[in-house]
């Protein structure tokens, strides 16, 4: 049941009754019915592998939680160096198990990732001496893995470090990792902030009925009318790559970041909407991306919940880890200066961008992307002061419009080149796309021919710049708190433009569902 | 405080570090300005700030810095 479907909009009406008809008190059990239903619907086996990853992360936080109490208790009374060793001593068995626990879950994700590259690598290795083979287990990838399994980690790590305490229910837990609306794409969720909103009752609210169904209906116009159109547009071309090249390859790459924009955020607006509806705040997981100036600002505002997962997570532990501040130390006496500080920031940048790489995917062209992100960022360190030298030296007001469009232009070249890694179906297809795109320019392109036929264009056109009027607007004002100011007649002229917009304008496909999300594959 | 503040100014020059008290929050200083007061503050005080500790109300002032420092040369 894909979320942009008439079964979706029905399973939350129905879900929404039930949850503001029974008492406060027992909402989250109808949370937890929903989100198990839901998955269940989305593939009856994922469950097994949800459950797996809940039930022994839960008892693995519930034994830290137990350690930390245990600690507390014996150092009551005990000096200061009494209380040093047993720290150590609890640290060290907290560790073992939280070791236990994140073999567990991230082993899962790394061999659902990767099981079909041992396997075929086992079997070119065995066909050196015979003619057996393995064969693959047809294993689908359970529907957003990659994201829960982020929440698991985050919940563990947090336990450990006395972020928060572990959940003793065992099935409040598990609504927590099952959340239905954010379980396919995100937003990868922390504990502290999600979980007791999910415990707690809520009453009905009209206000967030409202606002959640606008930010839905938001999200559905973004996927339908923009992702899915100019995606058209890119699958055309991408079907036949050989013969495109030059303008054609930059403009569908340009399309297809505006596309991914669309696609994902929109998704992460129903979703976010979704859970509005049950009076439930989801982290933010973008903040207008293609206004950035920097790729480091860059992904500060895509993805949100998941660049500050790998910055909580995996950046700052491997910052302080003893080898990191050693190579700090290293970088400083040797060079000093701003070479010292790419130095330092390299090891654990570089570690952060393969990570994420591999997070998309264990392929050659996903990890090349994540390199090419943080060699960017890297040498964004080194060359930023001679920049700045070099626009003080030609008098260039930096706080100018101009200057800073120029800057978000830039970024958005530098992210649309990167998406070339992500789009292309392996590294051989990047590589080509990158030599014909600066070689060959065709004198005459008939853009019409390529999956939009000049209706299409112009509504694709049109509502990209109704997206970027809202985005601005967006930078300076909450837009829903404006339109509910306006009178009853532009207040419903509005919300029926958009819904008749999705209506006639969406694309729904020969199936009429509309085109599975982007990253729900991930 | 003064060498805390010599140190922060050497990381990254051209803010009131005496005034400022939302560094993180208000987006004047990155992680990667983070990873490299970490390193400074290692290098001076001898300590190790574990990552535990990098969070933003820790790193949000020089005042801020300077208490947590404290406290891990106090551990």
């Amino acid at each position: 049941m894909t979320i942009i479907s008439l079964k979706f909009l029905l399973f939350l009406a129905v879900t929404l009754a039930i949850y503001y008809i029974v008492p406060g008190k027992a909402q989250w059990l109808v949370l937890f019915a929903a989100s198990v239903a839901f998955y269940i619907y989305a593939g009856p086996y994922y469950i097994l592998f949800a459950a797996a990853l809940i039930t022994v992360s839960y008892f693995a936080a519930r034994a830290i939680s137990g350690m930390h109490e245990k600690q507390r208790a014996q150092s009551q009374h005990l000096e200061k160096a009494e209380k040093k060793q047993c720290a150590a001593f609890w640290t060290c068995k907290k560790r073992k198990v939280l070791a236990a626990a994140l073999t567990a879950v991230v082993g899962s994700l790394v061999f659902l990732k990767t099981y079909r590259i041992i396997i075929s690598g086992l079997n070119a290795f065995i066909g050196l001496f015979g003619t057996w083979r393995f064969k693959p287990a047809s294993i689908i990838f359970p529907l957003g893995f990659s994201f829960y399994s982020f929440q698991i980690v985050a919940y563990l790590v947090d336990v450990y470090r006395g972020k928060c305490e572990a959940q003793k229910n065992f099935v409040k837990y598990a609504l927590f990792v099952l959340f239905f609306p954010q379980i396919t794409e995100g937003p990868i969720a922390r504990y502290d902030r999600l979980a007791p909103q999910l415990y707690e009752p809520h009453k009905a609210d009209y206000k967030n009925l409202k606002s959640g169904a606008q930010l839905m209906l938001w999200g559905f116009f973004k996927k339908l009318v923009i992702a899915d159109r100019l995606g058209l547009f890119v699958n055309s071309v991408f079907a036949d790559l050989n013969k495109y090249s030059g303008l054609v390859l930059v403009v569908t790459l340009s399309f297809y970041s505006i596309q991914m924009y669309a696609d994902f955020s929109g998704c992460i607006d129903i979703v976010t909407g979704a859970a509005e509806m049950f009076d439930i705040t989801l982290d933010k997981n973008f903040n207008h991306p293609y206004f950035s100036k920097t790729v480091p600002e860059y992904w500060r505002r895509w993805h949100m919940s998941l660049s500050g997962w790998f910055k909580d997570y995996v950046f700052y532990p491997v910052s302080a880890s003893k080898l990191s501040l050693k190579l700090n130390k290293f970088a400083r006496r040797r060079f000093g200066g701003t070479v010292s500080r790419a130095v330092a920031a390299s090891f654990p940048v570089i570690i952060v961008w393969l990570l994420t790489g591999f997070w998309h995917g264990a392929q050659l062209n996903y990890i090349v992307w994540g390199l090419y992100y943080g060699v960017i960022i890297i040498a964004g360190i080194i060359f930023a002061p001679y920049g700045r030298k070099l626009t003080a030296a030609m008098h260039i007001n930096t706080d100018s419009f101009l200057w800073r469009l120029f800057q978000m232009l830039r970024t958005f070249a530098i992210c649309t080149f990167a998406r070339i890694f992500f789009r292309a179906k392996d590294f051989s297809e990047s590589v080509l796309i990158i030599s014909k795109m600066f070689g060959g320019w065709p004198s005459s392109v008939n853009f019409f021919s390529l999956g939009l036929d000049r209706f299409d264009f112009t509504v694709v056109v049109l509502s990209v710049l109704l997206l970027l009027s809202v985005s601005i607007l967006q930078e300076k004002t909450c837009v829903r708190e404006r339109i509910a100011r306006q009178n009853v007649f532009v207040r419903w002229a509005v919300y029926y433009a958009a819904l008749f917009a999705v209506i006639i304008y969406g694309v729904y496909g020969s199936s009429n569902t509309g085109t599975a999300f982007i990253y729900e594959k991930f | 405080m003064e060498e805390l503040i010599d140190i922060l100014l050497t990381v990254k020059p051209n803010i009131d570090y005496t005034k400022e008290k939302a560094l993180v929050d208000d987006g004047i200083i990155d992680s990667l300005d983070i990873v490299s007061i970490i390193s400074e503050l290692s290098d001076a005080y001898g300590i190790t700030v574990p990552s535990t500790e990098i969070k933003p109300e820790n790193f949000n002032s020089a005042s801020a810095i300077y208490g947590m420092v404290q406290r891990l040369k106090e551990d």
